[in-house]
């Protein structure tokens, strides 16, 4: 099989629908994957289920895809010609680059996917039924126990409805795989009580459409690949996920742009093409999306009042955000330098050399004070993340290498982090173990519980045990609104977390604490370790201190500068 | 009885931490160090009491600690030997004091083959149990080389766990060890120690006293049965009464004392400090 002539003609799509993928097709096709998938990493993030700052699917996926195909880029051997070879190579990318649930499970495809590819030489309909197979399942091996409602829901629907209805073509069977995900990621809603409560649809299973959207897209030779056409249209959040700070702009923040700049175009009858055109000439990394009456724009330039007053000759402009990336890379880099410095401290000092011999420990973590307060209770390495900013597979492998022990914990202190701290274990070449801590506050505890002279088992069991007796309380402001068991969230108004479940509502920090300690027995509980967030109010600190020592006599309170993002409070009560 | 051996005298040194009702007439005496405080200096266990020493720590003195000299080990032997007597000498582990270091050393200048000399590997009531078995052992006629042997296994049956308001004064007195392992966290911690072949090791740091004292009661059920036990202090006598009854309630039957530590380990525990010591059964 030769592969498609991608200079033929734009309407002659009939020509393509014989043709196969070899590898550089298939890079090709990857792409524009990427590329498509950009248009809606802030939509795909907006799809979260609690209103808190959490790792943002729609981010997760992107990273990991790019980290695949960057794989490519850097292969030594240059662009392979084969599409098994092209599988092998992304294939270690994302293993190695996966970022969050989503990435892992995004991963798992990919290896699924390039288990089907063994020995083919370009991707054909049948090659593509035996990678969905083998994805689907190896995507429920991954999870421990597998939900329904879930990426892993859609891609077995896709798996299945292309085993069933195979197409002649590629292009036939990736339409049939579009379609089985279209209908899957609409019903995960019924599937997933939290989703239909929230009103949203799954993000990772909506990050699987856009996936096969852009292939079936690229198939198609409808691909423009300076922007994307979703065949969907963005979910009800359109307008009002312009409002989220979505964290789209930092992986892309490195170009020489200074303003990223997100608005939607109105009119009767709106030339998205010439309007791409227009933009595409005066901006980067320029996505244009949507249909005749609203276009979402998304574009990068240093001179953002150029973009708006061209964009002007089109239609009616509206939700303008221009976010200064420049400054938003420079904090993310600063943020994470300082907690990068703050690994090449040693833990502790240590009197005699033989206790650099003993079990290594690593934890995710973002602020330098929470940082500083894992390292003094043994932390070895903080690697740099939390709840926005999830860390890679490979990441945390290099964390656990640089520490050159034979046994390692991990700690990920994130549930959206657990997954890729296990898939770090399982290549790093010492005995690794994760203890799956969901919070800082979980991992105080476990940390605390840590033997120095128990063997690695013990330590681990000790440590799962302590994790599970601290609760996790916090204190953070909705990202949006929402009901949650009928309690009403205000976008910007305080919220109380307890154990990861928003409980409390409030128009002030003080009053939300206050319901949240109610909340949470504290009866039965001797210390309350309290972080002070980046976020809160300077004078937060003294007031709560006074109204808790006064309303909760028995518990001892400790409270120290966390310097965590988003969270104004994460409190430990042990 | 045999008596084709001389009569056998018990010495150990202050930091045995005995307790006088133990000794009664058993063949059995203590050679005191001596402890420093704000430019006075006083025999560990004669002219301080631990309540007023607790008061110095309190008020932010920073004690030094000294072992006996060798000429008061040898004054102390020459007599012991005058009364006829052999001697088993008792003493805190080499690894955190120089006492043992002086005690051999006078031994050497009396050049007798008379004093046996026992690295207890431990300190305090752990060491004071010993020298009572030992000193039983005397009153029931063994030798001193019996004796001598008797204590080198008996002090593989030595238990001691603890918990510290501080690792401070571990760290200033410089018998820290591995512990050091748990310094510097930016957050409040209650380390738990203990005595292993003759050192401070580290054992488990918890967040809060009461778990502290949870723990350390856990760590008697799984250490236990105890055939002599004491539970031990510093100006923490409610802590303590606390920690007596958790064991009890582990051990109902057990035969337990309560007792403070001197001034020596004290100057290391620092106040606060409760944990307990003793003898399990032999392995």
């Amino acid at each position: 099989m030769v592969s498609r002539n991608t200079s033929s003609d734009q309407n002659s799509t009939s020509n393509s629908l014989e043709f196969n993928w070899d590898g550089q097709e298939t890079t090709r096709a990857l792409r524009a994957v990427v590329h498509g998938f950009e248009a809606n990493v802030s939509s795909i993030n907006a799809l979260n289920v609690f209103p808190v700052p959490d790792g943002d699917t729609g981010t997760n996926m992107h990273l990991t895809l790019k980290a695949a195909i960057s794989e490519l880029d850097n292969h030594p051997d240059g662009q392979p010609e084969r599409y098994d070879e092209v599988m092998k190579v992304i294939t270690r990318g994302a293993l190695m680059g996966a970022r969050g649930n989503s990435g892992v499970i995004l991963y798992q495809i990919i290896s699924g996917l390039n288990t089907g590819a063994s020995g083919a030489e370009v991707l054909d309909s049948e090659t593509m039924v035996r990678g969905l197979n083998s994805a689907a399942e190896l995507a429920y091996k991954a999870v421990t126990n597998p939900v329904e409602g879930t990426m892993l829901t859609v891609i077995r629907e896709v798996a299945s409805a292309c085993e069933k209805h195979p197409g002649e073509t590629l292009l036939e069977t990736l339409a049939t795989a579009r379609k089985a995900a279209e209908v899957a990621v609409a019903a995960t809603p019924d599937q997933l009580p939290v989703l239909r409560q929230a009103g949203v649809v799954d993000a990772g299973g909506q990050g699987l459409l856009a996936i096969f959207t852009a292939l079936e897209q690229f198939a198609s030779d409808d691909l423009d690949t300076t922007g994307m056409t979703l065949v969907s249209d963005p979910p009800a959040s359109f307008a009002t996920d312009m409002h989220f700070l979505d964290q789209a702009e930092m992986i892309h923040g490195m170009d020489e742009f200074g303003y990223c700049i997100n608005f939607a175009v109105a009119g009767d009858d709106l030339e998205s093409s010439g309007l791409r055109a227009a933009l595409d000439a005066l901006g980067q990394s320029t996505v244009v999306v949507g249909d005749a009456t609203m276009c979402k724009v998304h574009t990068h330039s240093n001179r953002p009042g150029l973009i708006l007053e061209a964009a002007l000759m089109f239609g009616d402009i509206h939700n303008v955000r221009i976010d200064n990336m420049r400054s938003q890379t420079e904090q993310l880099l600063s943020e994470r330098h300082a907690v990068a410095d703050g690994r090449k401290e040693p833990a502790a000092p240590t009197g005699d050399p033989e206790s650099a011999l003993g079990i290594g420990i690593v934890a995710v973590a973002a602020g330098d004070g929470v940082s500083e307060a894992l390292t003094g209770l043994g932390a070895d390495v903080i690697v740099a993340g939390g709840a926005t900013m999830n860390p890679s597979t490979g990441e945390i492998r290099d964390a656990i290498a640089s520490l050159n022990r034979e046994q390692v914990i991990v700690l990920p202190n994130d549930s959206n982090i657990i997954a890729s701290a296990r898939q770090a274990a399982e290549l790093s070449d010492v005995d690794v173990r994760v203890v799956p801590t969901r919070s800082i506050q979980q991992c105080i505890g476990a940390l605390t519980a840590f033997n120095f002279d128990a063997a690695l088992d013990d330590n681990v069991a000790a440590m799962e045990a302590a994790a599970g007796d601290v609760r996790a309380l916090a204190v953070t402001r909705a990202q949006r609104d929402a009901v949650i068991d009928g309690l009403e969230f205000r976008t910007g108004e305080f919220m109380g977390v307890l154990d990861g479940k928003p409980c409390v509502s409030g128009s002030d920090a003080v009053s939300t604490v206050r319901h949240l300690f109610q909340n949470a027995s504290v009866q039965n509980h001797e210390l309350a370790t309290i972080f002070i967030g980046d976020s809160a109010d300077e004078t937060l600190e003294e007031t709560i201190v006074e109204l808790l020592e006064q309303e909760f006599p028995d518990l001892e309170f400790e409270v120290t500068t966390g310097n965590q993002p988003h969270y104004d409070l994460l409190i430990a009560l042990e | 009885m045999t008596a084709n051996h001389r009569p056998v005298h018990i010495v150990v040194d202050s930091t045995a931490d005995l307790i006088p009702e133990w000794i009664g007439d058993l063949p059995i005496s203590a050679v005191p160090l001596t402890v420093d405080v704000d430019g006075q200096s006083f025999l560990d266990g004669i002219d301080l009491s631990t309540d007023e020493f607790v008061g110095y720590l309190r008020g932010g003195s920073i004690p030094k600690t000294s072992q006996p000299s060798i000429g008061a080990f040898q004054e102390h032997y020459q007599k012991i030997l005058d009364t006829g007597h052999d001697i088993v000498s008792i003493h805190i582990s080499p690894k955190l004091s120089g006492t043992l270091n002086s005690a051999t050393q006078a031994r050497a200048t009396l050049d007798t083959e008379a004093i046996h000399i026992v690295d207890s590997a431990t300190i305090t009531m752990a060491i004071g149990f010993m020298a009572i078995e030992a000193a039983e052992m005397a009153q029931a006629g063994k030798s001193a080389a019996e004796i001598a042997a008797y204590v080198e296994q008996r002090r593989h049956d030595t238990r001691l766990f603890a918990t510290l308001e501080t690792l401070e004064y571990l760290r200033r007195g410089g018998r820290i060890g591995r512990a050091a392992a748990m310094l510097g966290s930016a957050l409040q911690l209650k380390p738990i120690i203990r005595i292993q072949d003759g050192v401070v090791e580290p054992v488990q740091r918890v967040r809060t006293y009461k778990k502290a004292l949870q723990r350390l009661s856990a760590i008697y059920a799984e250490t236990q049965p105890f055939e002599k036990l004491a539970v031990l202090h510093l100006g923490a006598p409610d802590e303590a009464a606390l920690l007596a009854e958790r064991i009890q309630e582990v051990q109902p039957d057990v035969n337990l004392i309560t007792g403070q530590i001197g001034t020596v380990i004290g100057a290391y525990g620092g106040p606060g400090l409760v944990g307990f010591t003793g003898l399990v059964r032999s392995s």
